[in-house]
């Protein structure tokens, strides 16, 4: 009997993997778009209008943070776009080889912004220099060290020359959402996240945007990646985000255009 | 519901039912040898069984990834039969899923085994068993409820197994996006009704296979009751 179960066991195991196979290689045109999460709702409202525009064509979304999706594509993951929420892995891809130099384009730009909870009238947050004040007594941020938002963040910070004082108030939380979520349930004072990030949220209220020139741009680079077997349709994909309809969508979620996008200045030809 | 939802449900159900029968494929060999004591090797098998409950999920997840990848061995070899990779495939989440929750089910299973008497063994020896009928209507009836345990404790992992999954199979809606992938998509990116109904479901759908599989414990057919 127990020969019997484990017979069973190994024969349906090899159907499920079989059958996945078989379900894998039976798919027609799918092009495969590696996206960062902050990218998330804006790339699902993005697809069907592509998906009209190219009858046959399936897009693929694979979410994840942005270092994670250049290490899958670093060791030949079956991708064929990737948009990332900074230039660092695009860069780092294109040093190695894993992307088309020529095909790199800045999609979209974010702002920082300083928010506080919605709720509770009462907040003394109503700049970034009340930030200092004794009233506020804790303002959440990206670890400064690896989270983005919270590095930039840090870089506005000290261009308004408040680092040094609210330095001992400062909660660090290991993602902007983290930021976010403190805010919104008053576990905070304050948090700094990027515009997108507030306009998703109805918990929280933006105080401010950072000043111009604060923090390093914040980009949102697209490129093709090197052995993508759908090449003219992933081209055909990186030019449909600049196209009026998808710059609108991209506008409603918060992201802001950047300037000189047409092409790609560090480690291209 | 949304359609996003049924989807991750059902890749979850189809990931987590597949890694739980490798885990038993591979797991119980390996649970009965590592309850036989004194041969060569065996705390090293044991644990490199168990280093995954050390290890981050995502790190398991990235080792894994360079295994698969077109120049790791794993990878070499599915190329050499299907001519692809399993990165972006519900095989690789069903291959990450078996890697996190094997060592649950092998320490449960193998307790299990090593509790069974030496008494009780050696009186099926004496009687003139063989080693398969030991095993078959001695050493399984007994320690069943442990083996059992295991299997739902590696059903119920792989269920929340996310960091790994992530790394290998990615996180594409209605391919390899399973439950608590998606609690994550929908979390990233503020959409907090949907990520709570997520975890509502996950959790409604571990403790049923839980409250299910905790009463096939006892070993079905009569025979030896717990020593």
């Amino acid at each position: 009997m127990v020969v019997k179960v484990c017979r069973l066991a190994a024969t349906a195991l090899t159907a499920v993997f079989l059958g996945l196979l078989l379900a894998a290689s039976a798919a027609g045109a799918e092009l495969i778009v590696s996206v960062a999460a902050s990218m998330t709702d804006v790339a699902q409202e993005l697809k069907p209008l592509f998906e009209e525009a190219h009858p046959g064509v399936k897009v693929l979304f694979n979410f994840g943070s942005s270092g994670a999706l250049q290490r899958q594509i670093e060791h030949g993951a079956p991708v064929d776009v990737f948009l990332s929420a900074a230039i660092e892995p695009v860069e780092r891809l294109l040093k190695q080889g894993h992307v088309v130099p020529g095909s790199v384009r800045y999609v979209a730009g974010n702002r920082l912004v300083l928010i506080r909870p919605a709720a509770g009238a009462a907040s003394s947050v109503d700049g970034w220099t009340s930030l200092a004040d004794r009233a506020v007594r804790s303002v959440a941020i990206g670890n400064p060290h690896h989270v983005p938002a919270g590095i930039y963040g840090r870089e506005a910070l000290e261009a308004l020359g408040l680092w040094e004082a609210i330095l001992p108030k400062l909660v660090f939380a290991e993602d902007v959402r983290q930021v976010l979520h403190y805010v919104r349930t008053g576990a905070v004072d304050a948090g700094v996240v990027y515009a997108t990030d507030a306009a998703t949220s109805t918990g929280v209220q933006v105080v401010a945007e950072a000043p111009a020139g604060s923090h390093g741009p914040v980009i949102y680079p697209v490129a093709r990646v090197q052995g993508s077997r759908h090449p003219q349709l992933a081209d055909a994909f990186i030019a449909f985000l600049f196209t009026q309809e998808a710059r609108e969508i991209l506008a409603r979620y918060g992201f802001s255009p950047v300037e000189g996008h047409e092409s790609f200045p560090a480690g291209s030809p | 519901m949304n359609s996003w939802v049924a989807a991750s449900l059902w890749t979850s159900a189809k990931v987590s039912l597949a890694a739980t029968l490798g885990v038993v494929v591979v797991g119980l060999p390996l649970a009965w040898a590592l309850s036989r004591p004194g041969w060569r090797g065996r705390r090293v098998v044991d644990v490199l069984v168990n280093l995954p409950l050390v290890l981050p999920p995502t790190v398991i997840g990235y080792y894994l990834l360079i295994l698969v990848s077109r120049d790791g061995p794993i990878g070499k070899l599915t190329l050499a039969l299907w001519g692809s990779t399993l990165i972006f495939t519900t095989a690789g989440a069903v291959l990450a899923s078996v890697v996190v929750c094997l060592p649950l089910f092998v320490q449960s299973a193998r307790n299990a085994l090593e509790a069974v008497p030496q008494e009780v063994r050696e009186a099926a020896q004496i009687d003139g068993a063989t080693q398969w009928q030991a095993i078959r209507y001695i050493l399984l009836p007994v320690a069943w409820p442990g083996v059992w345990t295991g299997v739902i404790l590696a059903l119920a992992r792989s269920l929340g197994e996310f960091g790994a999954t992530l790394m290998v199979a990615g996180n594409i809606p209605g391919k390899t996006q399973t439950m608590p992938l998606a609690i994550y998509a929908a979390a990233q990116s503020g959409r907090d009704a949907e990520a709570h109904l997520l975890a509502l479901i996950l959790t409604s759908v571990g403790a049923l296979a839980m409250w299910v599989g905790l009463r096939w414990r006892r070993w079905p057919r009569g025979g030896i009751e717990q020593v």
